[in-house]
């Protein structure tokens, strides 16, 4: 099997390079098939004209599953029905799925991908949605794949007039995640919302690139990550809000808040607000994070050890992300899946 | 005299190199009301959290017993097993969190596991004596609290966890007259439940006025100045710490 070594999660524009931020590269297996064939989805083939979008890890994500023959797939759904997919890899996996919401229509997605403890490889699920005037899609990912399973979370989407796309994502285990997401905003009162879940610890790694692009009037971002760090677990989180010429009116907002467990970790943080209009607001809260001695001192005091302290603060972080999924069925599993992580801690 | 419980001696604590407790000696007896008095960086909170077992605070000399075994070679999480506990002056907000799991999570690892309905059925009861709403239990704990609403969160913790010792520290600091006596009712309970000792760290006095000190021991500079019954309390209240601080 050969690779290809490509990079992804660009921040536009660049900054200085000694900060190791503006990009990441990845290897990726070529000839990787697709892996969410088995299933049972309602698909047929997506033309991929129509789907030619920006996404968050970007353009050569893109180009390198072209080159390797992953074709789109577009997913039917059924009204408001939760749309389940839940995937245990077993070797590497490539695939584009991609889901619309007809104008007023309201789509529930979820997605949930994992591999055995056993499995090595490479895993990339890129997720095109598109959303027309007045319609809504709910999407909620959790990502937590076996050690030896790399993934790479894409995600690009395009909101209509008054369409809202909302995106709750928890990322927990595996080895090294790679998460882009881009949200165009290009009818006027188009909104998006995402929020993202995350514990890494023991090495583990997290590289985002999050863009809300507003193209339209009134158009609303809000992007909030909310997570955990330790043990050498390293994390880095790109937020754009990029306001376009035009876009009067519009809000976009970032926040994060993480906590450092302990002071083995890296965790970086590249807040960005672009701006071309005027009358718009933008805000960031990022900040570097927050040491969680004081919390730890405070939840030891009351008799709780620290490793439980640990565990409650991370699955604090991981639920306040899936407490905001709008669909209670994917919110009950999401829930659900956290609280089998933390059972026994 | 009753059976003493805590014993520090010569106890020296250090942050980074300034040295704050310069050989206190402190004994607290089962079920006693002692009072820690004393300006401002007299070393009062810096007890508190060395009790505790906070990381910063590096004991360099001296020991503390607790029920006769050495609380210096103990964890945090195990002191309090142990049977001590403080409230803390800036009590922490833990976002994520909500109060109830919080306390419940504690009881559970101090060795009193409860059903949920148990658990909210003795958590009803503490609430009405801190005249608190049940709802605070969903509440994240401590995060958009009111300074008096996050003091008698730590006291209803005290309730609910029963502990041996209680150190109290600056329970009463920038609480409204009407809060400072729900907080002292609270502490009376805490009391009248348990019959556990108090370690009260304060400026101020209006938290004593319903509890019965059986001693009150002034810091100055790192070290136990001067030591009396509760009448030391009206003298300082009248003539303030001036008079040992030229000791």
């Amino acid at each position: 099997m050969t690779a290809e070594k490509i990079k992804i999660n660009s921040l536009v524009p660049p900054t200085w390079n000694r900060l190791k931020v503006n990009d990441i590269t990845v290897e990726l297996p070529t000839g990787s098939s697709a892996g969410m064939t088995d299933q049972g989805l309602k698909t047929s083939e997506a033309k991929p004209a129509d789907w030619q979008m920006e996404t968050g890890c970007g353009a050569e994500l893109s180009a390198f599953l072209e080159k390797n023959g992953t074709t789109p797939v577009l997913v039917s759904n059924d009204g408001d029905k939760l749309v389940s997919i839940k995937k245990t890899y077993t070797e590497n996996a490539a695939d584009i799925l991609c889901f619309e919401a007809k104008e007023g229509q309201t789509v529930n997605i979820l997605t949930d991908v994992t591999s055995d403890e056993s499995t090595e490889g490479t895993a990339v699920l890129q997720v095109l949605l598109k959303a027309e005037k007045g319609a809504k899609i709910n999407l909620a990912q959790v990502v937590r794949p076996g050690k030896g399973m790399k993934v790479v979370n894409d995600i690009g989407s395009v909101a209509a007039e008054g369409a809202q796309i909302n995106i709750v994502q928890v990322f927990m285990d595996g080895s090294d995640i790679s998460a882009g997401c881009r949200t165009a905003l290009e009818g006027e009162e188009a909104s998006t919302e995402n929020h993202i879940g995350l514990v890494r610890t023991n090495g583990q790694t997290l590289d985002m690139n999050y863009v809300a692009k507003h193209l339209a009037k009134t158009t609303k971002a809000d992007i909030n990550v909310t997570g955990a760090l330790s043990k050498n677990a390293q994390k880095t989180f790109r937020g754009t809000i990029d306001f376009v010429k035009g876009c009067t009116g519009s809000d976009g907002r970032e926040s994060e808040n993480m906590l450092l467990l302990d002071d083995t970790i890296v965790n970086k943080t590249v807040p960005l607000i672009l701006c071309t209009e005027e009358t718009v607001a933008g805000s960031h809260g990022a900040t570097i994070g927050k040491p969680a001695e004081d919390i730890l001192f405070y939840m030891t005091s009351r008799g709780i050890p620290r490793e439980r302290a640990v565990a409650i603060l991370e699955r604090a972080s991981l639920e306040a992300a899936a407490n905001r999924i709008e669909d209670e069925e994917a919110k009950q599993q999401v829930l659900e899946i956290i609280a089998g992580k933390y059972a026994d801690e | 005299m009753s059976k003493q419980i805590l014993n520090i001696e010569k106890l020296c604590v250090s942050i980074g190199d300034k040295e704050i407790l310069k050989g206190l000696d402190l004994q607290i007896g089962e079920g006693e009301t002692h009072v820690i008095m004393g300006p401002n960086g007299a070393g009062k909170s810096t007890l508190g959290n060395t009790l505790m077992g906070k990381e910063e605070y590096e004991v360099t000399s001296g020991k503390i017993d607790f029920y006769g075994e050495d609380l210096l070679e103990m964890k945090t999480d195990e002191r309090a097993k142990k049977g001590l506990f403080m409230t803390f002056q800036n009590p922490i907000e833990v976002p994520g969190v909500r109060l109830s799991e919080f306390v419940r999570s504690s009881c559970e690892a101090l060795g009193n596991k409860m059903s949920l309905w148990n658990f909210k059925k003795a958590a009803a009861e503490q609430m009405k004596v801190l005249n608190m709403d049940t709802a605070y239990l969903d509440r994240e704990l401590n995060v958009g609290f009111s300074g008096g609403e996050k003091k008698k969160a730590e006291i209803f913790q005290l309730l609910m966890l029963k502990p041996k010792l209680a150190i109290l520290d600056e329970t009463d600091s920038g609480l409204d007259v009407d809060a400072v006596r729900t907080v002292s009712e609270g502490v009376k309970a805490y009391q009248e439940q348990t019959h556990g000792a108090l370690l009260i760290i304060t400026h101020s006095t209006k938290i004593l006025e319903s509890l019965d000190v059986d001693k009150v021991h002034v810091i100055y500079n790192g070290k136990v100045v001067a030591e009396g019954d509760a009448s030391l309390i009206d003298e300082i209240n009248e003539n303030g710490f001036e008079k040992y601080m030229k000791e």
